[in-house]
């Protein structure tokens, strides 16, 4: 009678590992079936098909947007619209010397951005000049009159400016400076950032 | 007249290298595959951007996140890299971003983080930011003025896929099974035992 009992345990419990071994098959299977309908996976012949697109942009800036926007020293208070030294070159007509390019080596139109990283200041921020007072333009041809006097003040965050310009087109730049009679000498410094993205995509 | 000509050369010669230092430039370029990628949750995935300088001067120039992405991001290789001038799309240097994303969506889960499901009933959640290529800033003013700073930006956003799933009973066959073998092995033994001991009487 024990001998009956104890084989009957055991058949139940054989059961029991057999129903939960199902179980978890049926549960492997199941996720199994969920990651096949992520991936697109389907129960018939199929043929993969690729394509990979590929995007690509390059800008540089003129060698006197490298070297730097400079307004040099300024010895008489106050002036306004104190002009880039590379805003106008007598020697090209006028043109302005600042410039951004898009690489012919790029496939794909491109949106400029610009902005300020502070105000232009002393060594230390002793001393500011706010960025009120620090204005430009800018534009996709360049004269003597176009960049257009005198712009809009740069800021801290970045604005957008010229929309879809194509590769091998240049975004061309003036930028000016009013200090006031009660400014203090000095050198004031500051950093401008110019940035390319793909044209309508945010700055 | 050989003086003359020397002289010409000499002018020529001064010519060309000044044209050559008015029209260098230096700048930077990105090259991408993707603006959009969809990523499992719980999951990593790692993106690759190419930097390159058709230009004609040698720049450096760091790839990095910005500052949107940067709470997911794994892998960031931020070191200034050396591009050298005349480096083309199709050459550019290969720089890869990993994201592991963590887990998003809600799951109802019965004990602790086991026999869980989950119905992805809520919005998609995703991840806009953007990848910066940046060339190393040079120069600046030497009186009043700025220096400037020169990047390429392009858009990656980041969709979490979420798995719906019925509740994962796993665990609890996998308890069942360890339990109903234990069971299985003390009868086995305590059979055995008693087997013993009756031949030991007998």
């Amino acid at each position: 009678m024990e001998i009956q009992k104890e084989s009957l345990v055991l058949v139940v419990l054989v059961g029991v590992i057999l129903f939960s071994l199902y179980g978890v098959t049926h549960q492997v299977a199941q996720f199994e079936d969920l990651n096949q309908q992520l991936t697109g996976y389907q129960a018939v012949e199929t043929t993969a098909s690729r394509v990979q697109i590929q995007a690509y942009l390059a800008i540089a800036k003129s060698s006197n947007l490298s070297a730097g926007i400079d307004f040099g020293t300024i010895a008489v208070l106050p002036i306004a619209q104190a002009n880039g030294t590379g805003n106008y070159n007598p020697i090209t007509s006028n043109v302005t010397e600042y410039n951004i390019t898009v690489s012919t080596d790029s496939n794909t139109a491109v949106d400029f951005c610009i902005r300020a990283n502070a105000p232009l200041s002393t060594a230390g921020g002793a001393a500011t000049i706010g960025l009120g007072n620090y204005t430009w333009a800018n534009s996709t041809t360049t004269t003597a009159l176009v960049p257009a006097k005198f712009g809009k003040p740069i800021n801290t965050s970045f604005q957008p400016e010229t929309k879809g310009v194509s590769p091998g087109q240049s975004d061309h730049y003036r930028f000016w400076l009013n200090v006031s009679a009660a400014q203090e000498p000095g050198f004031y410094n500051n950093t401008i950032f110019f940035r390319a993205v793909p044209t309508l995509s945010p700055c | 007249m050989k003086k003359r000509v020397y002289i010409a050369v000499l002018i020529l010669l001064m010519v060309m290298s000044l044209s050559q230092v008015a029209f260098a430039r230096k700048g930077v370029g990105i090259v991408w595959t993707t603006e959009t990628e969809i990523v499992n949750e719980g999951a990593s995935h790692c993106i690759g951007y190419g930097i390159y300088n058709p230009w004609d001067e040698d720049v450096t120039a760091t790839l990095s996140v910005s500052d949107e992405l940067k709470g997911i991001i794994t892998k960031e290789d931020t070191d200034p890299k050396f591009v050298p001038a005349e480096t083309y799309h199709d050459q550019a240097i290969p720089v890869e971003f990993c994201f592991k994303l963590a887990r998003v969506y809600a799951r109802d889960c019965l004990i602790g983080g086991m026999l869980c499901e989950q119905t992805c009933s809520e919005p998609q959640v995703e991840y806009s930011g953007s990848i910066l290529a940046v060339e190393e800033q040079t120069g600046g003013a030497t009186g009043t003025g700025s220096a400037t700073s020169l990047g390429v930006s392009v858009p990656l956003k980041i969709k979490v896929g979420c798995n719906a799933h019925a509740r994962d009973y796993t665990p609890v066959y996998v308890v069942v099974i360890i339990i109903a073998l234990l069971l299985i092995g003390w009868i086995l033994y305590k059979k055995q035992k008693s087997n013993a001991n009756k031949q030991e009487w007998q």
